[in-house]
């Protein structure tokens, strides 16, 4: 019976163990990811979120900046990042803020842009 | 007194950008010094597709100055994958005056259409425009530029462009067309274009993008 406890609690703990350090993986790649993201303008926040914009019409950096003009308004924009090859933007959100799909397409488009999709990292 | 006051113009505006609306709220500076004319626009879009703002021109051959209050319209613009493509509307009312001479002002307007399409290696643009300036002259102007980009960048790289552009004056006796090649540098904000056309006449573009 004593035996039984043990290789029980044993188990137990192998499958505790092996879950926290499966979601502290989880985290510390999460991070990792982050830490790859280079904003083109303002900073990143590691507790915000990264919502993945591709744009139709994202052709020329100099009017690109519209991009940046437009976004770094909202509040809870902390920063972005432009990529003309990808023809994608990344919205780094600020701590516990968000930004709806409807607004992301409505502030691309006073850019000058239309919106192809949008994905939340 | 308009000399200096063009020159002035000039020299304070040369924060531009060479298109007629930006986006929702921006406002937007542009200076060029483009052979038969010195001009200045400055113009703020109350929504992306269009712009209020104001026009300043010395057309040198004839040694007057223009002032426009001037409108601008995005008809359309094509957001496509690996393009952009746009046609323009413009106008402006004012009045001119000559620098010398009678300084009477006169009654004046332009209206014209513009497009343009590019990619990230290729871009052309197209404008024809008619001025009607009440004593002094009305014309018909025809200009553009085709070019390529040698390298393509990314952004917040030093971008490079190799363009030829040229224009027609349908109302001229002589120095009908002028054409040439130009360069294009632009890195984030700063644009500078510098070029020559077959009159020997400097092309100096400086932008200036807030």
């Amino acid at each position: 019976m004593r035996k039984n406890i043990i290789i029980i609690l044993t188990i137990l703990s192998a499958l505790t163990f092996s879950s926290f350090s499966h979601d502290g993986e989880n985290h510390s790649s999460e991070h990792r990811l982050k830490l790859d993201y280079k904003a083109s303008v303002g900073t990143i926040d590691p507790n915000g979120k990264i919502i993945r914009v591709n744009v139709k019409g994202l052709v020329c950096d100099f009017c690109a900046r519209a991009i940046e003009k437009v976004f770094m308004k909202e509040k809870s924009v902390a920063g972005l990042t432009v990529n003309l090859e990808e023809k994608e933007i990344k919205i780094f959100t600020k701590k516990g803020m968000n930004i709806d799909d409807d607004i992301i397409r409505e502030k691309i488009k006073d850019s000058g842009y239309i919106v192809s999709s949008i994905e939340r990292i | 007194m308009h000399r200096l006051l063009f020159l002035i113009v000039f020299f304070i505006s040369i924060n531009v950008f060479s298109r007629p609306v930006s986006y929702t709220g921006g406002t937007t500076f542009m200076a060029m010094n483009n052979g038969d004319r010195i001009s200045s626009h400055v113009h703020y879009s109350p929504k992306y597709f269009y712009s209020l703002g104001y026009r300043f021109e010395y057309w040198k051959d004839k040694d007057y100055v223009n002032h426009f209050l001037q409108g601008n319209y995005l008809v359309e613009r094509f957001n496509n994958i690996d393009s952009q493509a746009n046609i323009y509307l413009k106008t402006g009312i004012g009045t001119s005056t000559y620098l010398e001479g009678d300084k009477d002002y006169n009654k004046s307007y332009f209206i014209s259409g513009s497009a343009d399409w590019e990619t990230q290696k290729l871009y052309s643009n197209y404008e024809v425009r008619y001025s009607d300036i009440e004593n002094i002259e009305d014309f018909i102007l025809h200009s553009g530029a085709l070019g390529f980009a040698p390298y393509v960048g990314n952004y917040g790289d030093l971008h490079t462009w190799v363009l030829y552009a040229f224009q027609y004056n349908e109302d001229k006796n002589k120095n009908k067309l002028t054409h040439g090649p130009k360069l294009r540098f632009f890195k984030n904000t700063n644009l500078i274009e510098i070029g020559i056309n077959n009159r020997k006449d400097l092309i100096l573009n400086l932008i200036i993008r807030y």
